[in-house]
């Protein structure tokens, strides 16, 4: 199925402290031409990501303090409805997703009729692999939330997602701050709200600077914050209807 | 003066900072009703005793003071958990704020940068009789590169 021309897709890019890697990101996705405009959020970084995104040529959302991936989405989807957006992509500033992969989310959007496409890490391609506990910890996530959306998902915690307008409507108003709530309970939301959740397999790299979080015990309390992140999500009452609240 | 004197004297005296503090608009009454129930009730015990000893019996408890540590210890939980509620919703509010913060810092950078290029295109620019502050990057060096806003008020996104 052809893509909707008429669609205005935004690229969201939440950044912290992302000077380093973000200006080969904002190259790929102006190279990789995708006829969408892009955003930049910077959740209250102190080095100069607000600069190196400017000089690239793209917009800077500046908040004045860090609110963590969650605020720094909701900014954008607000940003996407204010300014008349359908399609809103999250594409992560530490160069882990491919900015010419960004087409087959916006095909599966379209192919599926999903409201909200992930971009997996573990569906087959790729060379993405975590390992021991962490994993476990994915594994199990992944067995819920799969549930809870009604359609196989392989990897929950992929920050590479692509979401529709009525997904846009509803996280503009409804996208959690607090601690995966960027991914693990906005899947629960976007569920809960009657949304499509669906899933394509994507490569992933391994991030072109900083520091990923590892060790065992950090994945023992990852799984652990996790699970409460999902219960809570799913005893919360149901998002309001769309529409209302703020724009 | 006996304890039961002290006890009043006291709990006036936390009634009175109350409603001072209410007065004066130091203090939002929400805030207010758990420390004024709790100055009451102690004024009430004060005043009479055998309160105590006849809700202790009521509620099962056999040493009266326990109900009364029990009854304190209550009132402290219950004001923690609103500060935390409170606190949530503050911290709700903060983020609303700072997302608007963050677009309207965009939309005024847009008009500042539209206003620079009219004004450059118009020629030398009339003195401007409110001149904005020179610190904090408002009047950029230069326009970026790109294609023009592509929204009618021109504050939108560039394309890319």
């Amino acid at each position: 199925m052809p893509r909707d021309q008429r669609q205005r897709v935004l690229v969201v890019i939440p950044a912290w402290n992302e000077q380093d890697a973000l200006p080969g990101v904002l190259r790929e996705v102006a190279a990789s031409d995708l006829g969408a405009s892009v955003v930049v959020v910077n959740d209250g970084s102190t080095d100069d990501t607000t600069g190196v995104a400017r000089a690239a040529g793209v917009d800077v959302l500046e908040l004045p303090m860090n609110l963590g991936v969650g605020g720094a989405m909701r900014a954008g989807y607000r940003y996407a409805r204010r300014y008349g957006f359908d399609v809103v992509v999250q594409l992560d500033a530490d160069g882990q997703h491919d900015p010419r992969e960004v087409p087959l989310l916006l095909e599966a959007l379209d192919a599926t009729g999903a409201d909200l496409v992930i971009g997996a890490r573990f569906a087959g391609r790729g060379d993405y692999a975590a390992n021991g506990p962490r994993r476990w910890a994915m594994r199990a996530l992944s067995v819920l939330l799969s549930r809870v959306t009604r359609t196989p998902l392989t990897d929950t915690t992929s920050g590479f997602k692509a979401a529709g307008p009525r997904a846009v409507a509803l996280f503009a108003t409804n996208y959690p701050a607090e601690y995966l709530g960027d991914t693990v309970e906005s899947l629960v939301i976007a569920a809960r709200a009657g949304l499509r959740v669906r899933q394509v397999s994507v490569e992933m790299r391994p991030r072109a600077a900083g520091q990923p979080s590892h060790g065992p015990l950090k994945a023992a309390v990852f799984l652990v914050r996790a699970m409460v992140a999902l219960v809570m999500a799913l005893l919360r009452p149901k998002a309001a209807p769309l529409g209302g609240g703020l724009t | 003066m006996s304890a039961y004197t002290f006890a009043l004297l006291l709990s006036v005296a936390t009634l009175a900072l109350m409603v001072n503090l209410l007065r004066t608009r130091r203090m939002r009454e929400k805030y207010a009703l758990w420390w004024a129930l709790l100055a009451v009730g102690v004024i009430l015990l004060a005043l009479n005793p055998r309160i105590l000893e006849w809700a202790a019996d009521v509620v099962g408890i056999v040493v009266p003071t326990n109900l009364l540590f029990f009854a304190s210890g209550f009132v402290l939980l219950a004001v923690c958990v609103q500060f935390s509620t409170e606190l949530s919703s503050l911290e709700e509010d903060r983020r609303v704020l700072c997302e608007e913060v963050a677009m309207v810092r965009l939309e005024l950078r847009h008009l500042t940068e539209r206003v620079a290029r009219q004004e450059a295109s118009a020629g030398a620019p009339e003195p401007d009789p409110h001149p904005l502050p020179a610190a904090g990057g408002l009047v950029p060096a230069a326009a970026p590169p790109g294609p023009p806003d592509d929204l009618p008020d021109g504050t939108g996104p560039a394309r890319t």
